[in-house]
């Protein structure tokens, strides 16, 4: 790839050079022991690089490493971005014009929409099928993958659409609705996006678990929590009958919307509605500012999350940005390895516990300084 | 109750009032010793407060207008909020103008003002520890927005609701076109005492500043801003911050440090935003987001209705633009129609003087319930 005039080739062999570390980091990282065998370079180092790349491409980082005196070969110290300045300015080490993709926030929280631009897709999408494959698909070598979600286009605006997309293609990759044995599944097919302004398609997704249970292979459903209420809703007691494995991934809350459902409840109910075991249910956390994400563990504890190895999440003190120790609960800061090109370590203002074991709980979101009276909160208003 | 006897109860609590403002009175002194023992504010800042503040200097004839225009009420409710804490007053002014029944709820966490003016006016209105309003009754609200919200849903239906909740202020500079230029030393130290006064947890402090004008003027504007802030907080000092008030900061600071380059002001900062036109609320704390712009009326027309408040300098015209410009937008997301912006002069936005966001408003809009 030529780098453009408006970004050194110095700085762009960096950027190349570190997406293909991250991505070697990661293959070998899930596998123990290729990482034995290797001496595969630690997290520290990588991440250590990124910060120091970030530090010389992007000079807002600079300036916010200055400003704080910040030492940034030690973690700790690196600065973490709120995810509020995704919404105020381009957050990237490399020029807009060789952009690969921009992943948009939904824009629930504010009146404008994050973006996370995204100069190499090749990493975003190892490191998610990887994690999938051992988080969600494991066990499984084939199955009929479909997303109650909106038929995003061929080229997703949503990281969330993006992923499920990448997954549909990965581990089902036929059609859906013609024959079985039929032609390799267009990515850019609508058939098996099920849901869209009028509700969830349960006709097509009555299909999809037929075929699924005619392929005798698992199905496998992509969804928000807000769409499997809806779809509960508009199954209204009805069960569907399904293959004899069927898992879902259940992704994201209630922000913005009237309707909320408790987690419990809403597991329960699906079990129910879609023949299938609670176990079978597994939580996944991202976000567009992340080009990685965390999963439950099968059969674990629902609500706590694992990272996969290229990814640290820590409970941070809300005033000082200080790592907290395990079981204290804090703002969730994030060193993502794969955010490479644009903020390696992210600060959200949802709650978070670490626990002794490396699981994360997820506390909901902080209160802010209360609107109290008069005043309005920090981040009541960006426009 | 006759006029006669409204007038009275109204008297004697301004007279209350009145004596709570003076430092020598025993009124004034209790006042105080209450708030040096639990306000977040520092003494030099409520002092202040109380001085430019507090509505005590209100003439007579001004007071009594309340009784013209104030629409009557068989009875009239008062939900109080801490750090409204002047407010109080002129809330229960506003009460007793209305009707002779008054309950009012005073904020538990610094009910100070309610409690004294009550024990001064021997009872001109009652205390309560929940409201119980009933259809036909007005009901003065402050609070947050959510607990407005819910508060509305509990209000019986045939209730007057006047809420306010949030709100913020925005000072608007305009450079001039022709000389003489204005003195910009003096507009920026009325600018940082608004900023100063309550640390900016007012509905009338202003968190955003807008310069109409060239980047050069803003500068020049923004360099006479620190200089006041530094010397405001030497003599009013910023009082304490809550854990969620000092997170906010934190992640502001890290925020506008990596949007450009900002200047510890006293105990809080300036950012002179790099990019034109862009609109960053900071959080409370004397902290101050600076954007030059070509055009603030088109700039602040999306969010007019968040804001209560605006100072100005450089203009005359700006305020009738605006409003105009406004036109049947309501404040805050239609759950604040208590009336107009209010609009002064930099010095001045701390000084409502009983023509603030909620006194002698037309026709003292309320929510029916």
């Amino acid at each position: 790839m030529s780098a453009p005039a408006s970004m050194s080739m110095t700085l762009m062999e960096q950027s190349e050079a570190l997406h293909r570390r991250v991505r070697l980091f990661a293959e070998l990282s899930l596998n123990i022991d290729s990482v034995t065998a290797s001496g595969s370079e630690s997290f520290e180092e990588l991440a250590r690089s990124i910060a120091q790349y970030q530090y010389e491409a992007i000079p807002g980082f600079q300036r916010l490493v200055d400003a704080r005196n910040a030492d940034i070969k030690d973690l700790a110290q690196i600065p973490a971005l709120p995810v509020d300045l995704f919404r105020m300015t381009r957050i990237a080490a490399h020029p807009e014009e060789i952009d690969k993709t921009v992943f948009y926030t939904s824009g629930t929280t504010g009146s404008e929409r994050g973006e996370h631009p995204v100069r190499d897709l090749q990493t975003y999408n190892e490191l998610a099928l990887r994690l999938g494959q051992a988080a969600l698909f494991s066990h499984i070598d084939r199955a009929v993958v479909i997303a109650l979600g909106e038929y995003p286009g061929k080229r997703p605006s949503s990281s969330l659409g993006h992923m499920m997309g990448l997954f549909m293609s990965r581990f089902d990759g036929r059609p859906i609705l013609s024959d079985p044995a039929g032609a390799l599944f267009r990515p850019d097919s609508e058939e098996r996006w099920l849901a869209n302004s009028q509700g969830i398609d349960i006709n097509n997704l009555e299909r999809a678990a037929k075929i699924a249970v005619h392929r005798s292979e698992p199905l496998v459903i992509l969804a928000t929590s807000f769409a499997l209420v809806a779809l509960l809703e508009a199954l209204d007691g009805k069960r569907i009958a399904t293959p004899s494995l069927t898992r879902i991934m259940i992704t994201g809350g209630f922000k913005g919307r009237t309707k909320e459902v408790g987690a419990p409840e809403l597991r329960a109910s699906l079990a129910r509605a879609l023949n299938t075991e609670q176990d079978q249910m597994i939580g996944e956390y991202g976000m567009t500012e992340l080009t990685s994400q965390l999963y439950e563990d099968q059969g674990g504890e629902p609500g706590v999350f694992f990272a996969p190895p290229w990814l640290r999440v820590d409970a941070v003190s809300p005033d000082s940005g200080e790592v907290l120790p395990p079981g204290q609960a804090g703002l969730a800061r994030f060193i993502d390895l794969g955010n490479i090109d644009s903020a390696l370590a992210i600060l959200t203002q949802d709650q978070v516990r670490r626990r002794e074991d490396g699981g994360i709980e997820l506390l909901g979101r902080a209160p802010q300084a209360p609107v109290r009276g008069c005043s309005l909160p920090f981040e009541g208003l960006i426009s | 109750m006759s006029l006669q006897e409204r007038q009275e109860r109204l008297l004697a609590l301004h007279e209350a009032v009145a004596h709570i403002a003076d430092p020598h009175h025993t009124l004034g002194i209790a006042y105080r010793r209450r708030l040096r023992e639990s306000h977040p504010l520092s003494a030099p800042n409520w002092e202040t407060a109380i001085n430019e503040s507090l509505e005590h200097t209100t003439s007579r004839s001004g007071l009594l207008q309340l009784l013209k225009i104030a629409p009557p009420a068989p009875a009239a409710h008062v939900q109080l909020a801490g750090n409204v804490f002047l407010g109080a007053y002129r809330a229960i002014a506003l009460a007793l103008a209305q009707t002779s029944r008054v309950k009012v709820r005073a904020s538990r966490r610094d009910g100070a003002m309610a409690e004294l003016l009550f024990d001064a006016t021997r009872g001109a209105f009652e205390l309560v520890d929940e409201l119980d309003a009933e259809p036909g009754d007005h009901v003065w609200a402050y609070g947050s927005d959510s607990t407005l919200e819910k508060l509305k849903g509990q209000l019986p239906a045939g209730c007057h609701l006047h809420p306010h909740g949030s709100g913020m202020g925005v000072a608007v500079l305009f450079e001039p076109q022709t000389k003489p230029e204005v003195d910009l030393d003096t507009a920026a130290l009325g600018l940082a005492l608004d900023t100063a006064l309550f640390d900016q947890r007012g509905c009338l402090s202003p968190r955003m500043v807008i310069v109409e004008g060239s980047r050069q003027y803003a500068e020049d504007f923004a360099d006479a801003l620190y200089k006041a802030l530094v010397q405001v907080e030497e003599s009013i000092p910023r009082g304490k911050l809550t854990s969620s008030e000092q997170a906010d900061i934190f992640r502001w600071e890290t925020t506008v440090s990596y949007l450009g380059s900002s200047a510890r002001a006293g105990a809080g900062m300036l950012f002179v935003d790099p990019e034109e036109n862009r609109l960053v609320v900071p959080p409370i704390g004397r902290n101050l987001h600076l954007c030059v712009t070509s055009n603030a009326l088109e700039l602040l027309q999306p969010i007019g209705g968040q804001i209560t408040s605006f100072g100005i300098y450089g203009t005359s015209s700006f305020p009738a633009q605006f409003e105009e410009k406004l036109k049947g937008q309501p404040l805050n997301s239609g759950l604040i129609d208590s009336g107009e912006r209010r609009f002064s002069p930099f010095g001045k936005m701390q000084m409502p003087a009983f023509d603030g966001p909620v006194d002698k408003r037309v026709g003292f809009r309320s929510l029916i319930i």
